[in-house]
């Protein structure tokens, strides 16, 4: 059972309270881009396994978006930050370094 | 059922177990307010038109007449046991937060509000709700939103030994099946 610190009302919310978002921070594809680019943007996720960053949406509480780093293999959560960033903060990064030395964010 | 809103309360339907009294309470007038709660203005136009100051993220908060209820980091719960300000409070309201970026609106059709009395309404909780309700973590002013079995609900707590409970009037039925249930003799826990 995976349990986040939603970022926005600082609860603890239990996965059953959430809906998943699927992948974050992927960048969208509009007009002007090409076709292969607007069908990589549409359809290709990561699903590693391994480290991930997701979108989840607080259904069950506040009503907000925020994000989440987690292992996929171990369920271990790394941290939860706001969905307003662009890309992961540092200290969710280090938070992962330290506990997975190797890992490189892609 | 259609409830029309007096402003005085009436009990609906109530259920006893031996250790769980429940009851569904109806007229009990409800309006949301949605806004920047961070937004100074705001905060002093609902400290002077409800004569109570905005509560923490997570709390109630409540006067003699209403009380306020924090949903989220832009919304507002207001609602009143003691019914007839609420037309007065919705339109003190409207008049007050125009030219802010903010929505006003009754909700008190729209929601059902339950009182589970028994000291083991801790325990009821527990059976459908992931919300830790220790004494600890879950006490006086805290308001929680989440879920019970598989119904959105809020709840806080009324006094020591009795929950307040609001859920989505739709889910009403299903929801005060689920509580009788879950209260039903014997089956609760000494766990809290």
């Amino acid at each position: 059972m995976l349990r986040f610190k939603c970022p926005v009302c600082n609860t603890v919310a239990d996965e059953t309270e959430l809906s998943p978002g699927g992948e974050a921070h992927i960048e969208r594809m509009g007009p002007g881009s090409s076709d292969d680019a607007f069908y990589k943007y549409l359809f290709e996720r990561k699903n590693p396994l391994g480290i991930h960053f997701e979108r989840w949406f607080h259904a069950y509480g506040c009503g907000k978006w925020f994000h989440a780093a987690r292992c996929t293999k171990t369920m271990e959560i790394f941290g939860t930050y706001k969905a307003q960033e662009i890309k992961p903060p540092k200290h969710i990064i280090d938070a992962i370094t330290k506990k997975r030395p190797n890992w490189k964010n892609e | 059922m259609m409830l029309k809103v007096t402003g005085k309360m009436i009990e609906v339907r109530k259920y006893n177990s031996k250790d769980i009294r429940i009851k569904e309470l109806g007229g009990v007038p409800m309006l949301t307010v949605r806004g920047d709660l961070s937004n100074k203005r705001f905060q002093t136009i609902i400290a002077k038109t409800c004569d109570v100051r905005i509560p923490k993220p997570l709390n109630i908060k409540s006067s003699k007449n209403l009380s306020l209820a924090w949903m989220s980091p832009d919304e507002l719960l207001i609602f009143s046991f003691s019914g007839a300000f609420h037309e007065k409070t919705q339109k003190g309201l409207d008049s007050a937060l125009k030219g802010l970026h903010s929505l006003i609106l009754d909700v008190s059709g729209a929601r059902s509000l339950f009182l589970v009395e028994g000291i083991l309404w801790r325990e009821l909780l527990a059976k459908g709700s992931p919300v830790d309700v220790r004494q600890s973590s879950f006490a006086k002013d805290a308001f929680r939103r989440t879920r019970i079995g598989q119904v959105s609900v809020a709840f806080w707590m009324a006094s020591d030994n009795s929950v307040y409970i609001i859920c989505g009037r739709s889910h009403s039925d299903f929801f005060y099946d689920w509580l009788c249930n879950a209260a039903s003799d014997g089956s609760l826990t000494k766990y809290f």
